[in-house]
């Protein structure tokens, strides 16, 4: 029971004693007030031990923290009259001469101070987390320059053998000096590019990694010999996959000896069958094993990635051969169509195309629709095109327009119409580069993408030495994934509306690449060193600051002063005398009036 | 009398001692710049010549007679000179140089006291003893100089010419520590002229065929010295004696090379071969194609340049005629020679005026002729094919080709050649008619090739007398270009604009025709011009010319398949259309790429390498990769050592050393990104996202 209780209980016993010895007192001439007295008096002293205290409503204007992050100025720092705070170290180090006071941890200062309604960030500003616990805090954002450097930069974490890197970004340049970009590895320069002073430039630098695995890449800023960024590029290269390729061709002609070739040199498992008359069928297996493939059916087409024909082969295809490829297609078989008339009929009917008048031009130039590849001009004039409905995507056009290749969709797979029919004129005129490239194209687009048994995603993008990192796997199972980081076992934790999403947290404490293994399948993670890419965190810094004010300010509440409800403790003293009032009264009744 | 006796001497001792002082600063100047001389070769290492003493000795010559003018020297300075040097003077050496009438008798007496003394020995002693040390000193820069000069500066000179080039090679030679010195000696080939060089580092650049000496003296005795040439063929020393050793070879091949002593390898070193080149000929005239027309001077000027390492031992022109036409054609060849002496000069510009009347071209031949260059080395070079043809008046006039096949646009052809029968014939007949009439006629052939003009002109379109001919408007020029200059509206207007009705569009003639047809209407204005002008002999050049090029015209408008004879096989016809394909079976084929994939290996060892940046050695297995890139390195280095050998050597020192740098590693993976060479991008497999069933059930939903 509680401490006051026994003073109630006891106060209320003596009350009871107490006015039960004024009844039983012979003179009752006064025993109205003297009970009255006696109240007062047990009351007073009741209320001596316990403390009252009422609610008071009051109005006061709110508290404020100044809070100075990285990047901020020295000049912005003297203008902030009140006491600034800060929360990181190398700030209070860099500005020793103007009193900052150092916060270890926002969340628990702000607890301890509930009188902060309103923060002022300068600088930078906070990084997610930091910024979550101000958002029940009016915020303020004074924010410093963009800082000068790189300050964005993307590239992929792992790309396909014999597919380039590309690295784009933005970089800052508010200097008065030229700066040169470059991409270095493997011990030289890949690509390089010059930021002219006082620009703001978005970069795209290739390079062409030759490596199987990992490797590390580095962009530097220069100016003349001065390095002013040194940044990690990691990256991996897969190995190359070997693509199944299944060609069934009315007649053998130069387009398909080339290809076949082309194919059986890169080693990919080609079956390639052309029709000698009718059901008699000539086949040839490249670095592959041998299979019936006088009739089309379900279980080869299951195999194979990519299916090539020609139009005539495709409309003489009986009606079962037909739905069974329709349906392997719309399972993620690719299908490539070779477009050879102008005339449309049959099966093809659907692939529009036109036909143009020769002219005087005797080549014909590709383009990519995305222009991103480039090609030299083939030595004849195309005159059969593509005409593009809706639902076709345009892959290749020449230079003039015209549709030469067309994609489309058909449930997993995709069905790309084709009417150029001499790319191996590029390589009979030696560029074999160009034919690698225009057949690298369209198998990419077509081929049956592999599914993957699981993907993962590892946050924060940039994860440094020391900082809490969150994997999060998508498995295809519903079972617990079992996760190691450098072979420690990391506790999964399943997503409460997802169920096959986990996510655990770890910390690295290695720089460099790092080993995770998830479900038994190795993979490789890049940490990085605190210092890496600060300019891009500061930069991130400044944008997601920025973008939680702008959130906040629709939110908040913008008056300057609060309403605070103030719970206050009546003074004792009130019931001291109360307490001596009454016993005063007593005595003095006793004394001199109760006697007569 | 005294006076005079002592005043002579006096005088005659200043003359001697300035005669000296001349001696002197001459010897000491010509020291003095040979040094300069020297300083200046050693340090911007340039062969001095002879001829350069005499500027600098001007120069340092100079300096001594205006800083040091004891020229000027008067005889009051030798009198004090003398009394501050000889006592028996006893200070009055200039009392001889008084008038003897201002002497007092004092004077006259000390005069005479000294006069006793004179002439006094050895007074030039000093002055002697200067100028013997002044020669001592030219003698020794002489002879330093000429001890530099074929020694040291040889050194230095080597050394600058010809190991700069690959002196962070050098500078980073690191020798076995056996050797207590060496030096290799290189002679060139003869024919190089080259004089025999020594050097003191191992790698070497040496002239193909040069003979290299090696000589290595050891600190210690060993067993057996020899080299190892790109890591396979073995090559013993000869000893000289207990520390000596010597080893010759001529080298005719780039590679790398390594000391072996005792088993021990060194380090790899260099050898660059400088290959002779054959003479590299370029004839700046005339031009590939000349053809000469009717009324220019049978000559052809012919001008070609010579350059060769070494040396030019001959040239000649090898020229073949050939006459007659069709089955007829006949070939006679001959050899023209330049009348110049080559004498192994390595750079000589020909000229020779080839009389084609001389050859014995007629009209209607051809002449073909090549340049043909023999070096030093006996190495021959040959110019490519020059081509010089007359033009056959006779062939042009003929009806030949016309009268037979399409006859596209007789009339105009005959026109053009009426027009040079008409030209021709008032030109015999200039004489016999009068000056007016012959104007009179002129203009009117002028006006003839003016409507001829015209009617081709139609041709492209040209519609107006105005468009036509002079300028010269060739396609290609202006207009017609694919790439639009910035700024330039009309072509981006041209962009968006539908146009027609362009004249020279509106025909329906190739370009290629049309360009001819253009220089066709460019001859026959300058015709024209000249007949109107009343020049007809001017005239026919051009005439000529136009009918040329319009022959060539009708001819390139007709294609020409020559008869050949065919067999045929023999038809079965029992067999034709029978319609049985029982014979017809079904055919296979397989083959399986089977070839070692040498990319991935190397491929790999860039992982490996970047693998090695981070950790500090190499993992199991991993040594084997390195092996196999090294047996490519070293081939890939035997032919060009220049781009591979150092990589080569940061490859062994990553196999062997524990702690290597950065620097080493990146060396070696850009000699194998260049190995790799450029990659054709190859398609591949793409993955897709997890195959979820929430995901499939979505798709499923989507497709129905």
């Amino acid at each position: 029971m509680e401490f006051k209780y026994y003073i109630i209980i006891a106060c209320i016993l003596l009350g009871l004693f107490l006015f039960f010895k004024e009844i039983s007192r012979q003179n009752k001439g006064q025993l109205i007030f003297r009970l009255l007295a006696t109240l007062t008096m047990v009351l007073g002293f009741a209320l001596l031990i316990l403390p009252v205290s009422y609610n008071e409503k009051i109005e006061e204007p709110i508290g404020e923290l100044n809070l100075v992050t990285q990047g901020v100025n020295s000049d912005t720092i003297a203008k902030i009259s009140s006491q600034k705070f800060t929360l990181d170290s190398s700030v209070l180090k860099a500005n020793s001469r103007s009193q900052i006071n150092f916060i270890p941890d926002l969340v628990y200062h702000l607890q301890e101070h509930p009188s902060i309604k309103k923060i002022n960030i300068f600088g930078y500003g906070l990084g997610d987390e930091e910024l979550a616990a101000l958002k029940n805090h009016q915020v303020a954002f004074h924010p410093a320059d963009v800082p000068e450097g790189i300050i964005s930069a993307s590239w992929p974490k792992k790309i396909n053998a014999t597919s380039p890197l590309r690295l784009q970004g933005i970089y800052n340049n508010s200097s008065n000096k030229n700066i040169w970009l470059k991409l270095y590895g493997m011990g030289f320069t890949q690509d390089s590019m010059l930021v002219k002073a006082n620009t703001n430039v978005n970069f795209s630098l290739k390079a062409q990694p030759k490596q199987i695995g990992k490797a590390v890449y580095e962009i530097i800023a220069l100016h003349k010999n001065d390095t002013l960024a040194n940044e990690a590029i990691p990256f991996e290269v897969n190995l190359k996959q070997q693509l199944k390729v299944l060609i069934l061709a009315s007649f053998p002609d130069f387009e398909y000896k080339f290809l076949k070739k082309w194919m059986y040199e890169n080693q990919y498992e080609v079956i390639f069958r052309s029709q000698i008359s009718k059901n008699n069928y000539s086949v040839d297996y490249l670095n592959t094993s041998t299979t019936n493939v006088n009739q089309i059916n379900s279980s080869l087409l299951k195999k194979q990635d990519i299916l090539i024909i020609d139009e005539d082969e495709f409309n003489a295809l009986t009606a079962s051969e037909s739905v069974l490829i329709n349906a392997a297609v719309a399972d993620g078989l690719g299908l490539l169509i070779r477009i050879t008339n102008a005339k449309a009929s049959g099966l093809t009917q659907k692939f529009k195309r036109a036909e143009t008048l020769q002219t005087t031009s005797k080549t014909t130039q590709l383009k990519d629709v995305t222009g991103e590849v480039e090609f030299n001009e083939l030595p004849f004039e195309q005159t059969l095109f593509l005409t593009t409905s809706v639902d076709e995507q345009p892959i290749f056009r020449t230079t003039a327009g015209k549709t030469i290749v067309n994609s489309s969709i058909n449930g997993l797979g995709k069905i790309l119409t084709s009417t150029l029919t001499s790319t191996y004129q590029w390589q009979l005129s030696g560029k074999d580069a160009d034919y690698a490239k225009f057949w690298s194209v369209l198998l990419n687009k077509a081929a049956r993408k592999i599914n993957a048994e699981q993907s993962f995603e590892i946050l924060p993008a940039m994860l440094a030495v020391n900082d809490g990192g969150r994997l999060i796997v998508n498995s295809v199972s519903n079972q617990i994934p079992s996760l190691k980081f450098n072979n420690i076992k990391l506790a999964p934790r399943q997503n409460m509306e997802i169920s096959y999403q986990w996510d655990a947290r770890f910390w690295p404490s290695q720089p460099g690449w790092n080993s995770m293994t998830i479900n038994k399948s190795d993979v490789n993670v890049f940490v990085y060193q605190n210092s890496d890419w600060e300019q891009l965190k500061n930069a991130n810094k400044l944008n997601l600051t920025s973008n939680f004010v702008k959130k906040q300010d629709a939110i908040a509440d913008q008056e300057e002063k609060v309403i605070n409800t103030i719970s206050k403790e009546v003074s004792k003293w009130w019931f001291l005398l109360l307490f001596l009032f009454s016993l005063t009264y007593l005595w003095y009744e006793q004394r001199f009036l109760s006697g007569i | 009398m005294l006076n005079a006796e002592c005043k002579n001497w006096v005088h005659h001792f200043r003359r001697k001692w300035i005669a000296l002082y001349f001696a002197q600063i001459t010897a000491l100047s010509l020291a003095i710049a040979l040094i300069l001389i020297c300083v200046c070769a050693i340090l911007f290492s340039v062969d001095f010549k002879i001829w350069q003493l005499l500027p600098s000795f001007v120069a340092v010559f100079i300096g001594f007679i205006i800083f040091k003018p004891t020229w000027k020297i008067t005889v009051n300075e030798a009198a004090k000179y003398l009394n501050a040097n000889f006592l028996q003077l006893e200070e009055s050496s200039s009392l001889c140089l008084k008038p003897e009438d201002e002497l007092t008798i004092l004077e006259k007496l000390q005069l005479q006291k000294i006069t006793q003394h004179l002439p006094i020995r050895g007074a030039l002693d000093k002055a002697w003893r200067k100028f013997w040390l002044c020669v001592l000193a030219f003698v020794v820069t002489l002879v330093g100089a000429y001890l530099i000069k074929n020694f040291y500066g040889h050194e230095i000179i080597a050394e600058r010419y010809h190991i700069s080039k690959n002196s962070d090679l050098a500078k980073k030679e690191t020798i076995l520590p056996q050797i207590s010195n060496f030096q290799i000696n290189i002679i060139p080939p003869n024919y190089t002229h080259k004089a025999t060089r020594s050097q003191k580092t191992f790698a070497i650049k040496a002239e193909w065929g040069a003979d290299v000496k090696w000589n290595i003296s050891t600190n210690i005795a060993v067993q057996k010295l020899r080299l190892v040439f790109n890591d396979k063929a073995f090559l013993s020393f000869t000893k000289v004696n207990d520390l000596k050793w010597k080893l010759s070879k001529t080298i005719t091949q780039s590679g790398f090379y390594q000391v072996e002593i005792d088993g021990k390898r060194s380090d790899l070193y260099q050898i660059e071969v400088v290959p002779d080149l054959p003479v590299q000929i370029k004839i700046t005239k005339p031009k590939i194609q000349t053809t000469i027309d009717v009324g220019q001077i049978p000559k052809v000027d012919l001008s070609v340049n010579l350059v060769d390492d070494y040396g030019i031992k001959d040239a000649y022109i090898s020229a073949t005629l050939s006459s007659g036409k069709g089955e007829g054609v006949s070939f006679t060849e001959e050899k023209l020679n330049f009348t110049v002496n080559f004498a192994g000069k390595k750079n000589i510009v020909l000229s020779k005026l080839l009389d084609l009347t001389k050859l014995g071209m007629k009209p209607g031949d051809e002449l073909y002729f090549f340049v043909h260059a023999t070096d030093n080395h006996n190495q021959s070079s040959r110019s490519e094919v020059y081509m010089v043809s007359i033009v056959d008046t006779t062939e042009l006039m003929s009806m030949a080709g016309m009268t037979n096949g399409v006859d596209l646009v007789p009339e105009y052809f005959r026109s053009q050649r009426q027009i040079i029968i008409d030209t021709e014939k008032l030109l015999k007949e200039q004489v016999t008619v009068t000056e007016e009439e012959f104007k009179n006629r002129a203009n009117n052939l002028g006006m003839d090739q003016k409507l001829l003009r015209l009617r081709y002109g139609k041709f492209l379109g040209e519609e107006s007398e105005t468009e036509i001919g002079g300028e010269e408007h060739s396609e290609g020029d202006g207009h017609d270009h694919g790439e639009t200059k910035f700024g330039d509206v009309q072509a981006l207007m041209d962009e968006y604009a539908h146009k027609h009705d362009i004249a020279e569009d509106a025909t329906f003639f190739e370009p290629e025709l049309k360009t001819q047809l253009k220089l066709v209407l460019n001859e026959m204005w300058s015709a024209e011009l000249r007949l109107r002008t009343y020049k007809p002999q001017e005239a026919l050049p051009f005439e000529y010319k136009a009918l040329r090029l319009l022959k060539d015209l009708q001819q390139k408008s007709r294609a020409y398949v020559a008869k050949t004879t065919i067999k045929a096989i023999q038809l079965k016809p029992e067999k034709r259309l029978s319609g049985e394909l029982d014979k017809i079976t079904n055919s296979t084929q397989k083959a399986t790429f089977d070839q070692k994939d040498e990319e991935t290996e190397l491929k790999t060892v860039l992982a490996i390498l970047e693998k090695r940046k981070i950790n500090n050695r190499f993992e199991y297995g991993e040594k084997e990769f390195l092996q196999a890139a090294e047996a490519k390195l070293i081939s890939a280095a035997a032919k060009q050592p220049g781009s591979f050998l150092p990589a080569l050597k940061s490859l062994r020192k990553l196999s062997i050393a524990k702690n290597v740098s950065r620097k080493d590693i990146e060396t070696v993976q850009s000699a194998i990104d260049r190995l790799l060479g450029f990659e054709t991008s190859k398609p591949n497999l793409e993955q897709s996202a997890p195959n979820q069933k929430l995901a499939q059930r979505y798709f499923n939903y989507l497709k129905n």
